[in-house]
């Protein structure tokens, strides 16, 4: 009776959230040791991977590669002796070459794409490390992967996608010449999630409210260097995820999740933070409890936050339970965004532009006077099946007050 | 020491002559005939033996030739048919029969064929290894004769006076390039050598009339200068008995080379597989009448054996011959676990060289001055042919061994100027001109160093050495296949390789033929620094080497380097990194270093070079390293490319280091043609600076 342990994932990591098989890193009839890493799990926009529960010899694969799993699900199957059926291996690419005439001396070489031509080297590198071809990019003549291209690779931190694949020429329909870019799964995602919010759940409402940010900046001049000196830097959105949390403690309906029959409110105020990764795409690492945090506190789990997420480090715990969302689109450039769609299963999400020194008009002893301010459109775009123009709009204000009025 | 012969006219037939122990002789033709009996009743139908060469017709005279050849000194060579000579210097019955049984022990340990025979201790002549090749016994039986005389005359070692080298033939190998090399240095040079020709009238099924006009040599080189001649039956036991011993003592009077034939029934085929068709009945008849073991019954019969001593001798000879048969076919089988030793000299378990019994320096337990690996640079950088002169010179002057010969080496001092001044350094009997026949040369250096010297003859160009390629395979494989009893070392000088202009004479390398024949060291220096510590090197050495000499590196300003020492020597099968880096490896040797040193520059890319400086041995560790952290490897040859060193280099990185390629392993050679005079086409078609720059930057980048 042969002993077989499934391949499930583990609780805890998968929470209510969608993944995809990424790549599967044994193969049946590959000998795994108890721990040893056999699938990594595309999830939430962080890789994770799924270890061998027992050694022994990986039996079968029940997912595919890009196939969704669930809690639960069953990836595979390891055996303590062997597998039922060998699953055929990959045929190495075949390099053949024209019979040689006595007069040729040249050896045949392969012109043109070389991509796929693997030496023995690479090939070890591969087997050792569990890489397939589509993760590397070939510097070697023709587009070959050399064994210093793999070297490369593997001494770059790990990405949470594959290297985006050499874009291939396709005929187009029409006469436009054009290169397809294949989806990467984030990108994927990420499409999904927009149609789902804006267009299949939630009716978008945004209003436009501005900031002075003269109190802010002095602060943070102040702080600044008392914060450096305890290793911690002080950014403004550190002030934003702070008064954040006081306009949804003025407002709580805003930190919450609409249900068919009821409006759930949280007692946390878990503040997402909107983190471009360049090309790449967008994550929003949560810093929970926020309403429990100071200044300081805020900031320091910034940081942390923002380094992970800079380096790959997140883990899916990171990204989960966020109940407000902050988006800092103003860092690249746009004075206001509107709207901004909601990160789902929340209810609104706040969006700060981009900083600009204005001329307004304030009362200076009854009299009309301009000043230059430095200004900030700041907006809050809404699910309006729970929330209205009057909490939207108190919640703004709230927020305004709190960071003109900074101390 | 030895009186003249006493003179017996012919028709004395009935009177015993007095040199030879008369039943000694009957008892060895009996014990040649009883195993021959043996060997065609029972061993070859039982099929095992499987080559079987009876001796009868040749055995009396044989065996009377080998009586005479009693002193220490003496060597004796024949070819398949010399069983009896061997029993007459001492052969052991049971070794005898145990060689074609192919059991252990004997000559070769199941090695070789059963009647190629060598014989390293006796009381009198050793045997030299015999060789299956017909005719290449000659030359180093001159080889032998000449180290007598150089023992003697040069050495003075008066134990060396007195002794001669003689070599047995058949009426067939009188055509064969060997005899006519070794009749001339034997005449040229006065060498103490017996020619002793057995004539049965046949080489297998050729007849004699094909290898001599008329079939009579003696009639032929009677008017050869400085060889003495007899001529007689080899059955007539006195006739054949006054001829041996005049001719033998004419030798050891150091009157110069004689040459003796006798004539003989070949009683049996060629060997036991040939039914001998090509004979007439007649023919055989009368090969029968002459069979000369009843004429020696008869010429025993009234004096010194009667009838029933000579059958009481023949039943004690049987017994003597089954018994050792018995005890012949209960030897072990052969070991196969040991079937790879002795191709190359080699030390035991506990470090000590397992020294062959006869040839070579270290038989003799020479001693050589103090030597080291480490280079002591003194003065302005000299020419290498400078430097192979001076590592000559001081071998020369510390080694009295040394010979150093060849075409033109002595008053011209060589072709090449290699020589220049030795000969009036140390004189014509250690730094000499040699007759125009390589085979020559190389088969007399296998006599001189079997008879402890180190000859260090040198071949003019490259193309020279197809010649001797006969000397050059068979001194090889001398080791292996005597079992280590017997060794020939020497150093083979060849300058080789293109010079100012190429041609397909004078300018060849294929260095790769002997690092695939067997049991020969290779060295090809490219600098003369490396060129003394080889060359010492080999000619300390316990095997023989071939130290190639590339013609434009000899002057080449490339390859010049101060003088590195008397003392400095350098190991076979270190290879030298001439740079180092992690982009390439490039194994390369001879004139191509410089070249190679060149192109890596002009690549501006740091990459591993290695000098293999030896062919054979050579450095596979050193190249596998390298391989192994560069992944890439282009190998460049002057030699072209068709199976040549390249190839076998490429073909063991293909096996070691596989799973380390990150592109393929890249020759880069001469093309397969020979190499052209005109200087354009040459430089057309030898690797070049420029064509090994793109190489290298093409595997680089591939």
């Amino acid at each position: 009776m042969t002993e077989t342990m499934n391949i499930i994932i583990p609780e805890g990591q998968q929470e209510g959230t969608v993944s995809t098989i990424g790549t599967w890193l044994k193969k049946p009839g590959d000998t795994v040791a108890a721990n040893e890493p056999v699938v990594e799990l595309e999830t939430d926009k962080v890789n994770t991977e799924i270890a061998a529960p027992m050694a022994g010899i990986l039996d079968a694969i029940l997912k595919e590669e890009g196939e969704e799993v669930q809690p639960g699900d069953i990836l595979g199957r390891i055996s303590a002796d062997g597998p039922k059926a060998q699953a055929p291996s990959e045929a190495a690419p075949q390099v053949v070459l024209p019979v040689q005439t006595p007069a040729q001396m040249e050896v045949q070489t392969h012109d043109g794409d070389r991509s796929s031509l693997l030496s023995p080297s690479v090939r070890r590198l591969f087997s050792e490390h569990g890489l397939d071809r589509s993760q590397i990019m070939g510097t070697g003549k023709g587009g070959r992967i050399t064994y210093n291209d793999v070297q490369q690779y593997l001494a770059s931190p790990k990405s949470a996608v594959k290297a985006e694949p050499k874009p291939a020429t396709r005929p187009t329909n029409g006469t436009i010449p054009s290169r397809m870019v294949p989806h990467t799964s984030m990108r994927r995602r990420i499409a999904d999630h927009m149609v789902e919010s804006l267009m299949r759940v939630a009716p978008h409402v945004t209003s436009i409210f501005e900031m002075d940010m003269s109190a802010i900046m002095a602060d943070r001049k102040k702080q600044k260097p008392l914060f450096a000196a305890r290793g911690v830097h002080l950014t403004y959105t550190a002030y934003f995820v702070a008064a954040s949390v006081a306009a949804c403690d003025a407002v709580p309906e805003v930190n919450s999740r609409f249900h068919e029959h009821a409006v759930e409110i949280f007692e946390d105020v878990n503040v997402g933070v909107g983190t471009a990764l360049g090309d790449k795409g967008l994550v929003v690492p949560v810093i929970h409890r926020a309403q429990q945090m100071n200044l300081l506190g805020i900031a320091e789990k910034l940081q942390d936050l923002t380094e992970r997420a800079r380096h790959n480090n997140m883990v899916p715990s990171d990204m989960q339970n966020g109940t407000f969302t902050i988006s800092n689109h103003g860092v690249s450039g746009s004075l206001i965004a509107a709207p901004i769609i909601i990160n789902q299963p929340q209810s609104a999400i706040l969006g700060v532009g981009k900083m600009q020194k204005r001329i307004m008009v304030v009362e200076v002893n009854g009299q009309d006077a301009t000043v230059i301010k430095p200004m900030c459109y700041v907006t809050l775009s809404i699910d309006h099946r729970l929330l209205d123009a009057y909490q939207t709009n108190k919640f703004l204000s709230k927020f305004v007050e709190v960071i003109e009025n900074w101390t | 020491m030895y009186p003249d012969a006493v003179s017996h006219s012919p028709d004395d037939q009935n009177t015993i002559h007095p040199r030879f122990d008369w039943k000694k002789i009957a008892r060895l033709l009996l014990t040649s005939r009883a195993m021959d009996d043996l060997e065609e009743t029972r061993f070859l139908p039982e099929r095992k033996v499987l080559y079987q060469f009876s001796a009868r017709g040749h055995d009396l005279a044989q065996i009377m030739l080998g009586s005479l050849l009693t002193h220490p000194c003496d060597a004796a060579s024949g070819y398949y048919r010399s069983r009896p000579l061997l029993l007459s210097l001492g052969l052991d019955v049971e070794d005898g029969l145990a060689g074609p049984l192919m059991r252990t022990g004997g000559y070769s340990g199941g090695r070789d064929i059963g009647v190629v025979c060598n014989l390293p201790e006796t009381e009198g002549a050793i045997v030299l290894p015999m060789s299956g090749s017909v005719g290449s016994q000659y030359t180093p039986i001159a080889g032998w004769a000449q180290a007598i005389t150089y023992r003697r005359d040069q050495l003075k070692e008066s134990s060396w006076k007195g002794a001669i080298g003689c070599v047995l033939g058949g009426d067939g190998s009188v055509a064969t390039n060997g005899f006519w090399a070794a009749l001339t240095m034997a005449t040229t040079l006065k060498l103490p050598m017996l020619f002793y020709i057995e004539d049965n009238g046949y080489g297998i099924s050729v007849p004699s009339t094909k290898q001599t006009p008329g079939g009579d040599i003696t009639k032929n080189l009677a008017s050869f200068q400085n060889l003495e001649i007899y001529s007689g039956d080899g059955t007539a036991p006195h006739e054949a008995a006054c001829i041996l011993s005049e001719a033998v003592d004419y030798v050891r009077n150091e009157n110069g080379p004689a040459l003796v034939r006798l004539t003989v029934p070949r009683l049996s085929g060629h060997s036991g597989q040939d039914t001998q068709t090509y004979k007439s009945a007649e023919f055989v008849a009368e090969e029968k009448s002459r069979d000369p073991l009843p004429k020696l019954r008869e010429y025993l019969a009234s004096a010194l054996l009667s009838d029933q001593e000579w059958q009481e001798l023949e039943a004690e000879v049987n017994d003597q011959v089954e018994a050792a048969a018995e005890r012949a076919l209960a030897r072990p089988e052969p070991d196969p676990a040991g079937v790879q030793r002795h191709v190359f000299s080699e030390t035991d378990a506990s470090g000590q060289p397992e020294v062959q019994i006869k040839g070579g320096l270290a038989s003799e337990g020479h001693t050589f001055p103090p030597s080291t690996t480490t280079p002591a640079p003194e003065g302005a950088r000299i020419n290498m042919v400078t430097a192979i002169r001076r590592t000559l010179e001081s071998e020369l002057e510390t080694n009295p061994k040394v010979m150093v010969f060849g075409e033109d080496v002595g008053a011209k001092g060589g072709v090449h100027a290699a020589t220049l001044g030795l000969h009036d350094t140390f004189g014509e009997r250690r730094v000499f001109d040699t007759s125009l026949s390589e085979e020559g040369i190389i088969g007399r250096a296998v006599g001189l160093a079997y008879a402890g010297l180190m000859p260090v003859p040198e071949i003019q160009f490259r193309k020279y050495a197809d010649p001797a390629t006969e000397q050059i395979n068979d001194c090889g494989t001398i080791r292996w296949r005597t079992n280590n009893r017997f060794a020939a070392p020497m150093v083979i000088r060849i300058p080789g390789g293109f010079f100012k202009c190429g041609d397909p004479w004078h300018s060849e390398c294929k260095e790769v033929v002997w690092a695939h024949g067997l049991g020969w060291q290779v060295a090809f220096p490219s600098n003369a620094e490396d060129a003394v510590g080889l060359l010492r090197a080999a000619m300390r050495n316990n095997n023989p080497t071939i130290f190639f000499e590339h013609r434009s590196l000899l002057d080449g300003p490339g390859a010049r380097r101060p003088y590195p020492g008397d003392a400095f020597m350098l190991p076979f099968g270190v290879a030298n990194h001439v740079s180092r880096g992690d982009a390439l490896t490039v194994v390369t040797w001879g004139a191509m270093v410089e070249r190679c040193q060149k192109a890596a520059a002009k690549t501006g890319r740091d990459m591993d070079v290695l000098d293999l400086r030896t062919i054979m041995p050579w450095d596979k560790e050193a190249v596998l390293t390298s391989v192994k952290r560069t992944r890439r490897c282009l190998i460049v040859h002057e030699d072209n490319l068709t199976a040549g060193f390249g190839a076998e280099i490429a073909a063991i990185l293909a096996k070691d280091a596989f799973w380390d390629l990150d592109a393929p392993v890249e020759r880069l050679t001469m093309p397969d043609v020979p190499n052209p005079h005109n200087p354009g086409l040459l430089n057309a078609v030898v690797p070049s600076v420029e064509q090994i720059a793109e190489k290298m930057n093409e595997l680089m980048a591939c």
